[in-house]
């Protein structure tokens, strides 16, 4: 029974350890690209020009039918920002808007060139969007806000470039040249980003650009970004433009950290599935050599309910035993690996392991470990509960 | 007790025409074939007979450890054969005391927990249960060993514990399965006496299932037993 409770024990705190690193690297990549390029992003007209909502009379009474977009072809761009921001601001929801104009231009030091991905902003718009002012690493939003040819390089190109904060760099666009002021270097931990992306201001990146009018898109955040698909379908069906929620835009690593989870969480609970498998052994066992005290229990008046409370009892103390210390277990593992150093890049940027401490990670482990131990205890309980007393005293004899 | 009042008291158990059979591996075996009887509280009455010839099946039908194919018990005036299984658990609690030849007794509790378990299962607290199953050890020579193991004591000790615990709720009938079948003569002898006194102090009825015709003699009645049937004296 020993064994059974250093099962529980073990698969509790294991199944709970293993959560709370994938959960961990899951939220904090969630975090990082809600940071990055936020909630939701309204990009691309819809090449149908009567809007997505129609006005339809019938039986004299006028109703709204709101149209399917599905495999609708898209123009790039957003025409009138203007209309849309207007627009955007009427959801309740929405916490802050930032145009942004999007193009390609190549970044000149002096002595290196670097392809650069232009992402033209109102500054102080955008920090309301993003955790840009938690992302600079040199520099400050204040001094980009303040000097309409200061630029903030992602951290890549500042290395790649060797650049830093007050240096002068030429950016080389389709149209013109501008000369600008490195003003901060920022470091998103998606090293995609890091090392192609530019925040620049939106009418510099106009004329580089070469789009006086109009953006590329509008990065929006909301006040509950598990929301965002919902309100992304909102906002698709009444501005006519195609509207992505960060669930969608991201679905593929959500996929993979979902798949992940899934595949640790079945994998440990195998050790519960084990330990359940090694206390319905023992139980059986017991039911057998005890045949003739239950009998006897029986014969004194004790019932077949009471014979079975014996054992899930039992099964009741060990489990109690496995969930306490199991979750002690891992708590402190989980504790202690979140101080395991582990360089990670690419998709986000940590230097120890990422932990995410969820209550819900225990109960899924302490629901698991009751149904195991519920079904071991309850089988053979059930089998005590059926012993005939006569026939078993008969056959003692 | 004058012969007319012996005659008027209504029976503590009767048994009327009791069959009964069951399996042993693959074939059926007919333990008991129509058997009609009788039992007073206060006596004692053994039921003797060859082995296999359906004594211990008697006893488990009257103890309600079984039901029988056909006929009927009366425990204290109240038919028993179709009685709920929660009924027939609660009489076997308050009502009806068991003593098997192999004394049965946990070994993993004490002689006093021994005791102290239908005790505990009519809601008696601990304490006071533990108390009364000191009080029946000590009445039965065994106040020194109460704490003791069961598997610490010896055969005769362990037979005393059993009736200990078989009178822990003070039944009104007591059945012994060849209680004394396991122990040497000194303490068959011990044995047999505490059941004639319970018997008599505590107006006990006991069916006594022996091999021991001295025993047999000794008792009010005596019920012989052949192939399923109770027969005359000196057809057994």
């Amino acid at each position: 029974m020993s064994m059974s409770l250093l099962g529980i024990v073990f698969g509790i705190a294991f199944f709970v350890v293993t959560q709370a690193q994938t959960s961990g690297f899951e939220v904090f990549f969630i975090r990082t690209i809600l940071g990055t390029n936020g909630a939701i992003r309204v990009s691309d007209r819809f090449q149908d020009m009567e809007g997505t909502v129609s006005k339809v009379s019938q039986n004299g009474s006028e109703s709204f039918v709101f149209r399917s977009r599905e495999n609708a072809r898209y123009v790039e761009g957003v025409e009138y920002p203007q209309l849309v921001r207007v627009a955007l601001r009427e959801f309740p929801e929405v916490s802050g808007i930032s145009e942004i104009i999007e193009g390609t231009a190549i970044l000149d030091s002096g002595s290196r060139k670097h392809a650069v991905q232009i992402h033209g902003l109102r500054i102080k718009d955008h920090i309301m969007v993003s955790e840009l002012q938690n992302q600079l690493i040199q520099g400050s939003i204040d001094s980009l806000d303040a000097d309409r040819s200061g630029v903030l390089l992602g951290s890549r190109i500042a290395d790649r470039l060797r650049l830093s904060q007050g240096d002068r760099v030429t950016l080389i666009g389709g149209t013109e040249n501008q000369q600008l002021r490195v003003a901060g270097v920022f470091e998103t931990g998606v090293s995609q980003i890091d090392k192609s992306r530019i925040y620049l201001d939106l009418s510099t990146a106009r004329s580089i650009v070469g789009k006086p009018f109009g953006s590329s898109l509008f990065q929006v955040s909301i006040q509950d970004p598990e929301k965002a698909t919902e309100i992304a379908a909102q906002m698709q069906e009444t501005l006519g433009y195609r509207v992505v929620g960060w669930q969608e835009r991201e679905k593929v690593w959500l996929e993979v950290f979902k798949a992940l989870r899934l595949s640790s969480a079945i994998t440990v609970s195998s050790i519960l599935l084990l330990s359940g498998l090694g206390m319905f052994n023992v139980f059986a066992i017991m039911v057998i050599e005890k045949n003739r005290d239950i009998a006897i229990l029986r014969s004194i008046g004790f019932t077949p309910r009471d014979v079975s409370a014996v054992f899930l009892w039992q099964g009741g103390i060990v489990l109690l035993g496995g969930i306490i210390l199991g979750s002690a277990a891992g708590c402190l593992a989980t504790y202690g690996i979140s101080k395991i150093p582990l360089r990670i890049r690419g998709i986000f940027s940590t230097d120890s392991f990422v932990v995410n401490w969820e209550l819900s990670h225990y109960l899924w482990a302490i629901a698991i470990a009751t149904v195991f131990v519920g079904v071991a205890s309850w089988i053979p309980a059930r089998r005590a509960a059926k012993i005939e007393p006569a026939k078993i005293i008969r056959e003692s004899l | 007790m004058t012969e007319q009042s012996q005659e008027d008291r209504a029976p503590l158990i009767r048994a009327e025409e009791l069959k009964h059979s069951f399996m042993e591996g693959e074939s059926p075996v007919h333990a008991l074939r129509g058997v009609s009887f009788e039992a007073q509280t206060g006596d004692v009455t053994a039921i003797v007979g060859q082995s296999g010839c359906g004594k211990s099946t008697l006893l488990y039908l009257l103890g309600l450890l079984d039901r029988p194919e056909s006929g009927e018990i009366y425990l204290k005036g109240h038919p028993m054969a179709k009685a709920s299984n929660e009924e027939r658990t609660a009489l076997r609690n308050e009502s009806i005391g068991f003593v098997f030849q192999f004394h049965f007794l946990i070994k993993e509790l004490t002689a006093r927990e021994n005791v102290a378990l239908p005790l505990r299962k009519s809601g008696v607290g601990e304490s006071q249960a533990l108390d009364r199953a000191d009080d029946l050890l000590d009445q039965l020579g065994l106040g020194e060993k109460t704490k003791r193991f069961a598997n610490k004591l010896s055969g005769g000790e362990q037979q005393r514990v059993a009736i200990a615990r078989a009178l822990a709720n003070s039944p009104s009938l007591l059945l012994a399965d060849e209680p004394t079948g396991n122990l040497d003569s000194a303490n068959s002898e011990n044995v047999f006496k505490l059941l004639m006194q319970f018997a008599r102090e505590q107006e006990i009825a006991i069916l006594l299932v022996t091999h021991n015709p001295d025993l047999a003699e000794r008792c009010d009645h005596c019920l012989p037993m052949r192939d399923g049937l109770i027969v005359s004296p000196g057809e057994s």
